[in-house]
């Protein structure tokens, strides 16, 4: 990895509330041109590491954003970095219009033009107060916001959250293809890790304040194979040691890493497990039958 | 320059209510009143009038009245602005939003404390000057019904109206230099304390008072210095007597009159040591805001 090309970093990035230990020394590094998703359980240490990424919140160790300390710097860094924390964010007391205008007078990178054309195909008006716009209408306006700031990096915090899967897709599908080129960087934290799948570049998972996979995703199929084993076949297939296995019915679904096609296709049907199959397997690593959770 | 005058509009769009509409219902309505007693009016006057004030001295009165009157509108208006403003971008998560924009917290807090100063003082002086203006509109309307009682000339009036305004505006900048002080101990609590700011403005200091006076009395010390300061402070040196007598008498010399006894009044350390406070406040309460993105 070109380390100038690289848009954030952490190195022992750790964060405490009280005796709770969030973040537990992690190392990481973004490289410019990515989609990176950020994926965790709830409480696994998402949000506070993108806060401590946006200088939003203090913390330990060394992070870097375009080679600054987002804490120091946050206003400045703000020219470069754009998010999106809680669709449901922007000011209620403004127009559609007056927050354009705002923004065109506050941030240097916004344009008020860009922001127009992303809305034009949608049902915001210019005209309408923003307390007046369903959810729906507040994710539209506020992605047509951000994607209006020329920024080498954005951040997206679970901001489909609440949206029905219609205003999902389509809050998805323009981010990739309005947004999204070679320069820009994304950063995204969702539960929903299927309907991103499709548009991530590299994955990375986060358990108890501690990455458990950091990798690109065109790399998965070659590392993890997943495995559907008859019950004559178990045993052997035991021995292979899988991360993850997982009684349906007749047949159990085994996740493994790292071990050759070769003596995984003699077992059963293979094929390379989905983004969320894998962040099951890597965070319950154990077997489960019908049922279980 | 330009980011500070696009805050201060964001306040301006956020306030515009207490600042805007409802001063603009209040006069409305007040219009509405006083046009409906002209018109309902017998044209006599009940009473007799052994010296009636001339039509300068009347008018000179009534403009300082108006004046007096919407400065203790701003001073309410601009307590519950602070009261809420310094935390008011928490509400409904907003700060996450404000916080995505290039600006400090701390330039955004300055803003807040600015906007007080400027653009709504500014709004409540333009509805003190139409006041003034509708003042001279009555007067001259009731001079017609009640022949005994004048109004100044058009030009002795404009005169009057332009130095009374100057005045005014002086008086304004140095009620709000004094009351800034007041003003940043009730943001900051807003900081901590949300709503609960505007209980808390005057809980803190009257317990302390108390404690004061209680220790007073049970004989650990006389001295009582949060008291004495409190009691100077909102016991200032402007000599209310004194400004009446000048607005009774003539009406030519009264505004620079006025004017002395406004910056004679003033205890201008004071002023300066407030505005360092102030200034302390809102570097305080924007590294709070620095610090802590939840409620």
């Amino acid at each position: 990895m070109n380390a100038s090309n690289i848009i954030a970093s952490a190195r022992g990035l750790s964060k405490t509330f009280g005796q709770t230990e969030v973040l537990r020394g992690i190392d990481f590094d973004i490289p410019a041109g990515r989609i990176y998703g950020l994926v965790g359980q709830n409480g696994a240490g998402k949000t506070t590491t993108l806060n401590a990424l946006l200088g939003l919140t203090d913390s330990e160790g060394q992070i870097e954003i375009l080679g600054q300390n987002p804490f120091q710097n946050r206003a400045k860094l703000m020219n470069d970095v754009a998010f999106v924390a809680d669709v449901a964010s922007l000011p209620r007391f403004l127009k559609v219009q007056e927050l354009l205008d705002l923004m065109t007078d506050l941030h240097p990178s916004f344009s008020k033009d860009k922001a127009v054309e992303f809305l034009a195909g949608t049902e915001v008006k210019p005209g309408a107060k923003i307390k007046h716009l369903s959810k729906g209408m507040l994710a539209q306006l506020h992605l047509a916001v951000v994607m209006a700031i020329d920024a080498k990096l954005l951040v997206l915090d679970e901001p489909t959250l609440g949206l029905d899967i219609i205003y999902r897709k389509r809050f998805y599908r323009r981010l990739l293809e309005d947004y999204m080129t070679e320069d820009r960087t994304v950063l995204i934290t969702t539960h929903q890790v299927d309907e991103i799948e499709f548009l991530l570049s590299d994955i990375m998972f986060l358990n108890d304040g501690k990455i458990i996979l950091d990798t690109p995703v065109d790399e998965i199929s070659g590392r993890y194979t997943q495995v559907s084993v008859g019950k004559d076949l178990l045993e052997q297939a035991q021995n292979l040691n899988p991360i993850y296995s997982e009684t349906r019915f007749d047949h159990t679904v085994m996740v493994f890493d790292n071990v050759p096609a070769e003596n995984l296709e003699p077992l059963g049907q293979t094929s390379t497990p989905s983004l969320s199959d894998l962040f099951v397997a890597l965070m319950q690593g154990k077997t489960t039958t019908d049922g279980e959770v | 320059m330009h980011t500070m005058k696009a805050l201060i509009k964001r306040e301006f769009l956020e306030h515009r209510g207490a600042f805007l509409y409802a001063p603009a219902v209040l006069l409305s309505i007040i219009c509405v009143a006083v046009a409906f007693l002209l018109i309902a009016g017998n044209g006599e006057l009940e009473g007799e009038y052994i010296v009636a004030p001339t039509g300068a001295t009347m008018y000179t009165i009534g403009v300082a009245a108006s004046y007096i009157v919407w400065s203790v509108y701003l001073t309410v208006a601009l307590f519950f602005y602070y009261a809420d403003s310094f935390s008011a971008d928490r509400r409904n998560n907003a700060l996450l939003f404000w916080k995505s924009i290039p600006q400090s917290d701390l330039k955004i807090l300055t803003s807040k404390a600015l906007s007080g100063i400027t653009i709504f003082a500014a709004l409540i002086f333009g509805f003190a000057l139409v006041t003034g203006a509708i003042i001279y509109l009555v007067l001259v309307v009731v001079s017609f019904q009640h022949p005994a009682l004048n109004a100044p000339g058009i030009f002795e009036a404009l005169q009057i109206y332009v130095q009374m305004g100057f005045v005014a505006a002086i008086y304004y900048i140095v009620g709000l230099l004094t009351q800034a002080p007041a003003l940043a101990w009730v943001a900051g609590l807003s900081t901590l304390f949300r709503r609960w700011s505007i209980p808390l403005a005057f809980l803190i200091p009257g317990t302390v008072v108390l404690l004061e006076f209680i220790n007073s009395i049970i004989g650990f010390g006389n001295s009582r210095p949060i008291a004495k300061f409190l009691e100077g402070w909102f016991d200032s040196n402007f000599n209310e007597e004194l400004a009446a007598e000048i607005l009774m008498g003539p009406a030519g010399g009264a505004p620079f009159e006025l004017l002395k006894l406004v910056l004679s009044g003033t205890d201008w350390l004071s002023v300066a040591i407030g505005l360092v406070l102030t200034a302390g406040v809102v570097y305080l309460a924007s590294e709070y805001r620095r610090r802590r993105i939840g409620a």
